[in-house]
């Protein structure tokens, strides 16, 4: 059953792998000769002011939240899309139902100005 | 030792690594970035145990969601960037606390595996392809649950967008 999954450890090893050899090729070959100029922090050509770590305005927490509530639903999506072919219609409109519930739910995000920017 | 045994033993040891490293990483960020990790070898374990469908909810639930909703969070919070974590840790308290927590915890896992009646022979079939057989049950046993399952995560979105805007005011 595990050889099944030989092609995601090959995945993860060359991804990893990749990122190790370039990093360390480019770590051969580059000049190293750092100053304090180059060591700031690139913010557009500007004078970096404070510190990169910032605290963000609170409501932006809401849409990490909506975003697990419908990674949950993908969870369920999941299954469906395997067994689909074989109950046709019927598991169909049943995750069609499932779905409408959610979109209730984002709608009623976008009424109450959720998804606004600010 | 056949290959499973070291692959089990590899993915066992990487998990308990990020797991010491989100507890003592100095920074609150890099220990979010180490829990991660550490739900990434649970899903490898899941795996190896022919939990498919629990790997792949794993990784889709803990890694992708409930790793950035931690890192949103910190984001969220004051910097605490300038004092370590743990500097304030002085009591004695502090310090047997987490050996308590860890040998409690041991001792239940010894507990559970020689009496709870856990220790019997692994199952002669294992079962393959979890997702059809789920999606399967899901369509045909399990149909209301399924349904019900839509609407607490209903509840769930509509009751977070409440709290989150009378925060606001």
């Amino acid at each position: 059953m595990l050889e099944a999954y030989t092609d995601v450890a090959v995945f993860l090893a060359v991804g990893a792998l990749f990122v190790i050899v370039n990093l360390a090729v480019g770590r051969l070959f580059r000049p190293h000769r750092p100053y304090s100029e180059k060591l700031t922090t690139y913010e557009c050509g500007e004078q970096p002011i404070g510190d990169a770590r910032v605290k963000f305005h609170t409501r932006y927490y809401i849409y990490a939240l909506v975003f697990v509530i419908f990674d949950v639903e993908t969870v369920y999506l999941y299954p469906w899309a395997v067994v689909l072919r074989e109950l046709g219609v019927y598991a169909f409109i049943l995750m069609f139902i499932f779905l409408i519930m959610l979109l209730d739910g984002l709608v009623y995000a976008w009424k109450k100005g959720v998804l606004k920017w600010v | 030792m056949t290959v499973s045994d070291v692959l089990f033993l590899a993915i066992c040891l990487i998990t308990l690594v990020a797991a010491w490293r989100v507890v003592v990483s100095a920074k609150v960020m890099h220990a979010a970035l180490w829990l991660g990790l550490t739900f990434f070898g649970v899903a490898a374990v899941f795996l190896m145990l022919s939990a498919d469908f629990v790997a792949a909810a794993q990784v889709l639930v803990y890694v992708g969601a409930i790793t950035v909703l931690l890192i949103f969070g910190i984001m969220l919070s004051e910097g605490t960037e300038g004092t370590p974590r743990g500097s304030e840790r002085s009591s004695l308290g502090r310090k047997v606390a987490p050996v308590g927590a860890a040998a409690g915890f041991a001792a239940l896992m010894v507990y559970l595996y020689h009496q709870a009646g856990l220790r019997q022979p692994p199952p002669a079939e294992v079962a393959t392809d979890t997702p059809r057989a789920i999606g399967t049950l899901l369509f045909s046993d399990f149909v209301i649950p399924f349904e019900v399952a839509s609407l607490v995560l209903l509840v769930g979105m509509v009751g977070a967008i409440v709290l989150a805007m009378r925060e606001e005011g």
